[in-house]
């Protein structure tokens, strides 16, 4: 086999793999919409996340508010205008953060509408690849932003909400049932399996939150 | 697991013929509930209509999109936008035409006095 037929082996392989790894993610994203639970394995045991009902979301409620209390309570959590101004003190600047997300926003859909009217593939490559460095930058933006922010009333507030949806949903089969997870909140904040808690957050942006 | 992946599937023949049979039908069922659908199943729906109005846009020639266009996201959104302002363009212009109807009805030129 000379040099050329092996290049061409090797280029039919990653092809196939490709297409294999496509399909698989093909049936991931069937298995996600098939109804709303969404079932995973983690070392071999059943576990699903489902949505909350509506005595669980009152619950929820309820969490809500008593954290949104007890947060303002404290003198040491800020509101997110409260920081954005501690910000501006030191130097960075938060409004001037969103107004760049603005701007690249509108520097994308620009280039995108060149896109959608190019139909030379040299054209139609470089595009691509503007955009995607312009998405790129927006992302870090995005990224810097949620960071700095991360410590405010809001966002301390959501990630409680979460948490807390996340230890009423989590469920685990036993003997062919599903039961809960974890009998109280405390157990699952305290739970140390790392992958069992990204793939519930993970599965669970999937069912309620609307990101991509 | 990414959003890439619905879409693909969202475009799917298989689910893009069980989608129009739904639309048509009304009997067909996508999921298994109902009721209380997923952020997963909404976005899935969106995806779904989309791609059925992409694939009536190439059955009737519509520039700018074809096959390839529709197997690539970034070019998918870009001619999605495309269309939505090509669209917003539209009303603009009649809206236009028919100002330039009433100035003129009948073809008569409009005569005005001025005042002193």
């Amino acid at each position: 086999m000379n040099n050329e037929q092996k290049k061409e082996k090797v280029q039919v392989a990653n092809e196939a793999l490709k297409a294999l790894q496509e399909w698989e993610q093909s049936l991931k994203a069937e298995n996600l919409i098939k109804d709303n639970t969404i079932k995973f394995k983690v070392k071999d045991v059943d576990y699903r996340v489902r949505l909350p009902d509506s005595d669980e979301q009152q619950i929820l409620e309820e969490q809500q508010r008593r954290k949104y209390l007890e947060l303002v309570k404290d003198d040491s959590f800020l509101f997110r205008k409260q920081w954005i101004e501690q910000y501006k003190k030191k130097g960075i600047d938060i409004d001037k953060m969103e107004q760049e997300i603005k701007t690249l926003d509108s520097e994308i859909k620009k280039l995108l509408l060149k896109l959608a009217q190019t139909q030379d593939k040299k054209g139609i490559k470089e595009l691509k690849e503007d955009i995607n460095k312009l998405r790129d930058k927006q992302y870090q933006i995005v990224i810097e932003k949620t960071n700095l922010l991360g410590y405010s009333i809001e966002d301390q507030l959501q990630i409680h909400v979460n948490s807390y949806t996340a230890f009423l949903v989590l469920e685990k089969k036993v003997e062919n049932k599903w039961i809960k997870c974890f009998e109280k909140y405390e157990d699952f904040m305290n739970c140390k399996d790392v992958e069992l808690i990204n793939q519930t957050f993970g599965f669970l942006n999937y069912l309620v939150y609307n990101r991509e | 697991m990414n959003f890439h992946a619905l879409r693909k599937v969202a475009k799917s023949n298989k689910y893009q013929i069980l989608y129009n049979r739904a639309k048509n039908l009304g009997t067909i069922k996508l999921f298994s509930n109902d009721v209380n659908y997923t952020q997963a199943q909404i976005w899935f729906l969106y995806w779904l209509e989309v791609y059925s109005s992409l694939y009536t846009d190439l059955a009737m020639n519509e520039k700018y999109i074809d096959e390839e266009v529709i197997e690539d996201d970034l070019r998918t959104d870009a001619y999605i936008l495309y269309r939505q302002e090509k669209r917003k363009e539209k009303p603009k212009l009649e809206n236009f035409n028919k100002k330039k109807e009433k100035v003129t009805p009948n073809n008569i030129p409009t005569i005005r006095f001025r005042s002193k």
